[in-house]
């Protein structure tokens, strides 16, 4: 069992020493160790059965909660340990080809073996307190890689954003893991999901919606999702694992996994379905009018995250669940595939500059087309199959959820095809020689264009237990028909280079609807004046008042002792009549 | 005979107040003159008539004169031309008003009785006096005379020009 | 208990150290000082007058002659002082000048 940690722990370690190590080496030791993590994923997927315990050791206990640092297995752990260690493989061989000429080479592996670990500790944890460890040291290795390059000043402020974000979500955690262990009396998560049932209705109200501030923080919805955009100063294929396929699916993973509590607590699925919904609808505007190639990627993200919160409000969590595997798939591809164009443009991200790569950069133009499509939701892709699951699920709650989550599926379809019209359409408008990227970077875009091809049919909601849905019949043909059709119409019009004219509010979308300049106004700024005070009047003014005052009597003091001798008679004067005076209180008082 | 005491008391203590508030030095050697001579008043007042001539022979007489003397000599008339130092006479003024307070403050608690009670008759004059002080008080006598014999030389030593010039 | 002369005297005492406290010009310093003198003087004869005694009044005696040694030599000195700084004021003698 502890053969699991080894690998992490070890290239961790050593990575620590990488300015002995040669880049070879630390490549290989990358490889290995996310290689030998893929087989023990899926050597214990296959050998441990469901339901069953891996405990490590006693790691503390308050009163009779004991926490201890034990792993969990069942079909939702096995699912989402196997995809993170395989995305986790990808990333890596990916980025022996895209980081290795980076002079901190090394700390850049240590810390996506870092997160690879944190990540599995929050998957695999069977009690809320480890999953709390999880969290916040995904939190943590997100800080770091998005920071990596901490010369240039926006990146550290971008990091920092991201973090104090996901603090936000940390607390929301921190309430309903503490609730969970005041009201019922353990932290184990099974436990507490099999206690939970006959719980006060406004303990569950606190519990879940402690959940939902969490995922709001971490799974980038509105209004904490304004660290996503700016996280993609990040290198690419770290943006690639941890802001497309792994930790913003935490939040998803958190509620899913905590899902007997949502089952009585309607308000807060109301609140999920929400927020889902306006996160979906915004993002997705956004991300039509961007012109970064990265930011596009992650608007999409953030969208795409709110439909799966709207699966969650819905309560079909297996297909949240089910989304989020096929949603990891062509992310990943999408971002590994913008990390390749970027690589061969040298560094430009700009898509006004791109166009006609297909003839330069095909095997990336393929790969890359394929994850547009299946983010569009072009049949018989993945994106479509577990997309078609919640439209249907909507469909069964209300008209309206439904036609919401349709314009989702329009603005989906618009802002992927345009991505691949302007990138890899037309002629070329920039001013660098494009280039295909080599093997290590070309294998895993083929790898996951596979997955998105055909994960569509992998067996994730009958596996995870789901009754199987109600037939598709009718309403699935209509879909399907009108997602193909949808998604070739905006392939046509933006493969063809037709302007759209700029409407009246694109240059809003285009600047992100100004949400953090308001932001900015509304929040940091009172809390900088109220810390700035702070700082003033507590520590600088009550706290060193008295070491100040000390210090400023005593040297007026001293400056003032040679003033005895200062040659003048009165002064002389003075000092023989202020003796006399003592003198004389001496004797009579005293 | 109360009245004399009252009488005379309140020249001292205006003329003392004078002789530190007057600007003019001549004028404060005159008020200084007046006090002395009430001083003498009081002296004779109490019976101690040896002292009350002595005061004014020596005080009013010489010593003020030798003060007369200095100032035509050397400043005639002139004020202090600089500005006051404001710090140094508060200092000065504190000061003062504590000492007073200091030596005040038992005496308002002793018991008061009329001014002229018990004053004796006979034993101020010039015959008891000199006996006192050629018997008893020899030594101090003479010591006295070794003090103004010194104060002469020291004097003539102190003005001297160091020899320059 | 000689007390209004007690009072007389301190009152005197007070004024004369006043005067010691707050003058700038050497010579009427000096003058304060013999204020201060006389109001001892005062209060050894009321002591004297009180209890009887002649020994009090040879004590004023001499407190006399050494007062006016005293202010012989302080003339003296004040002379020396005034070629020195060319005037009276006790804010111009410091002893760094020349």
């Amino acid at each position: 069992m502890i053969l699991f940690l080894l690998p992490v722990l070890s290239c961790f370690i050593l990575f620590f020493f990488n300015q002995i190590l040669n880049k070879k080496i630390i490549s290989l030791i990358a490889l290995t160790s996310s290689l030998v993590m893929v087989g023990m994923a899926c050597f214990f997927s296959t050998t441990l059965s469901s339901g069953s315990t891996l405990h490590f050791w006693e790691w503390f206990s308050i009163g009779q909660r004991v926490v201890p640092f034990a792993f969990y297995i069942d079909a939702l752990s096995k699912i989402m340990m196997l995809l993170v260690t395989g995305i986790g493989f990808l990333v890596v061989m990916f980025s022996v080809g895209y980081m290795s000429t980076d002079p901190r080479y090394g700390r850049y592996m240590a810390y996506v073996m870092l997160f690879i670990l944190f990540m599995l500790i929050l998957i695999l944890a069977n009690n809320y307190v480890l999953l709390f460890v999880g969290w916040e040291g995904v939190g943590l290795c997100s800080y770091l890689l998005i920071g990596f390059w901490f010369d240039k000043k926006e990146n550290t402020q971008a990091a920092k954003k991201a973090f104090l974000m996901n603090k936000i979500g940390d607390a929301g955690l921190l309430l309903a893991v503490t609730s969970i262990g005041y009201v019922l009396g353990t932290f184990f998560i099974q436990d507490a999901l099999f206690k939970s049932v006959g719980l006060n209705q406004v303990w569950i109200t606190v519990i879940t919606l402690g959940f939902v501030i969490a995922a709001v923080g971490k799974s980038a919805q509105i209004p904490l999702y304004t660290w996503l955009p700016d996280a993609m100063t990040g290198p690419t294929p770290a943006s690639a694992l941890i802001h497309a396929a792994t930790m913003v699916t935490a939040g998803i993973y958190l509620i899913v996994r905590s899902s007997t509590f949502f089952l009585v607590a309607t308000d807060i699925n109301q609140l999920l379905l929400i927020i889902g919904l306006l996160t979906a609808i915004f993002a997705a505007s956004i991300a039509t009018c961007q012109q970064d190639i990265k930011k596009i990627l992650a608007f999409s993200t953030v969208s795409q995250l709110g439909l799966m919160v709207v699966a969650l409000g819905l309560g079909a969590y297996k297909t949240a669940i089910f989304h989020l595997v096929t949603h990891a798939f062509f992310k990943a591809l999408l971002f590994l595939g913008a990390g390749s164009v970027i690589h061969g443009l040298q560094g430009q991200q700009d898509i006004q500059k791109m166009g006609g790569l297909y003839k330069k950069m095909p095997i990336t133009c393929v790969c890359m087309a394929i994850g547009c499509f299946a983010l569009a939701g072009l049949p018989p892709l993945s994106g479509f199959i577990s997309k078609e699951m919640i439209l249907l699920n909507g469909w069964a709650k209300s008209p309206f959820v439904f036609m919401a989550l349709i314009s989702v599926s329009i603005l989906t379809a618009l802002y992927a095809m345009r991505l691949l019209g302007r990138v890899f359409g037309g002629e070329y408008k920039g001013s660098q020689v494009p280039h295909e990227s080599g093997l290590f970077m070309t294998v895993p875009l083929m790898i996951l264009a596979m997955a998105s091809c055909f994960g569509g049919f992998l067996p994730v909601p009958a596996y995870l237990g789901a009754v199987s849905e109600s037939s598709h019949g009718l309403m699935g043909l209509i879909m399907a028909a009108f997602s193909t059709f949808m998604v070739l119409l905006f392939l046509w019009v933006f493969w063809r280079q037709y302007a759209i004219k700029p409407f009246f509010f694109s240059q809003f979308l285009e600047n992100q609807c100004h949400v953090d300049k308001l932001y900015h106004r509304c929040v940091t700024t009172p809390l900088l004046i109220i810390s700035t005070i702070g700082y003033r009047f507590v520590e600088l003014g009550a706290l060193q008042l008295p070491s100040w005052a000390l210090e400023t009597g005593w040297k007026a003091c001293l400056k003032r002792i040679p003033m005895v001798s200062n040659g003048r008679i009165q002064t002389a004067i003075h000092l023989f009549f202020s003796g006399m005076i003592l003198l004389l209180i001496w004797l009579l008082f005293l | 005979m109360d009245i004399a005491f009252y009488v005379l008391s309140s020249i001292s203590i205006v003329s003392a107040l004078a002789v530190i508030l007057v600007r003019n030095q001549i004028y404060a050697v005159l008020w200084l003159i007046l006090c002395f001579l009430s001083i003498a008043g009081h002296f004779f007042l109490m019976n101690a008539s040896f002292l009350g001539i002595v005061q004014i022979i020596v005080y009013a007489g010489a010593v003020m004169v030798l003060f007369l003397f200095m100032i035509m000599l050397i400043n005639f008339n002139q004020d202090p031309a600089s500005p006051k130092k404001w710090g140094a006479l508060i200092l000065g003024g504190l000061l003062s008003v504590m000492l007073f307070a200091l030596i005040m403050i038992p005496l308002l608690k002793a018991p008061k009785d009329s001014p002229n009670s018990r004053l004796l008759q006979s034993q101020g004059n010039a015959t008891t006096l000199g006996k006192i002080l050629f018997q008893d008080f020899m030594i101090p006598f003479e010591a006295s005379a070794l003090i103004f014999l010194s104060a002469t030389m020291g004097v003539v030593l102190i003005s001297q020009n160091r020899g320059k010039k | 208990m000689p007390y209004h002369y007690l009072i007389l005297s301190s009152i005197l005492f007070g004024i004369g150290l006043l005067g010691v406290l707050l003058q700038r010009h050497i010579i009427k310093l000096l003058m304060c000082i013999e204020i201060m003198l006389n109001a001892v003087n005062l209060i050894f004869v009321a002591y004297a007058a009180t209890y009887d005694s002649p020994e009090a009044q040879l004590m004023v005696f001499f407190i006399m002659m050494v007062a006016a040694a005293e202010v012989v030599i302080g003339l003296a000195i004040v002379v020396q002082l005034y070629r020195r700084h060319g005037s009276l004021d006790m804010d111009v003698f410091k002893e760094s000048s020349r």
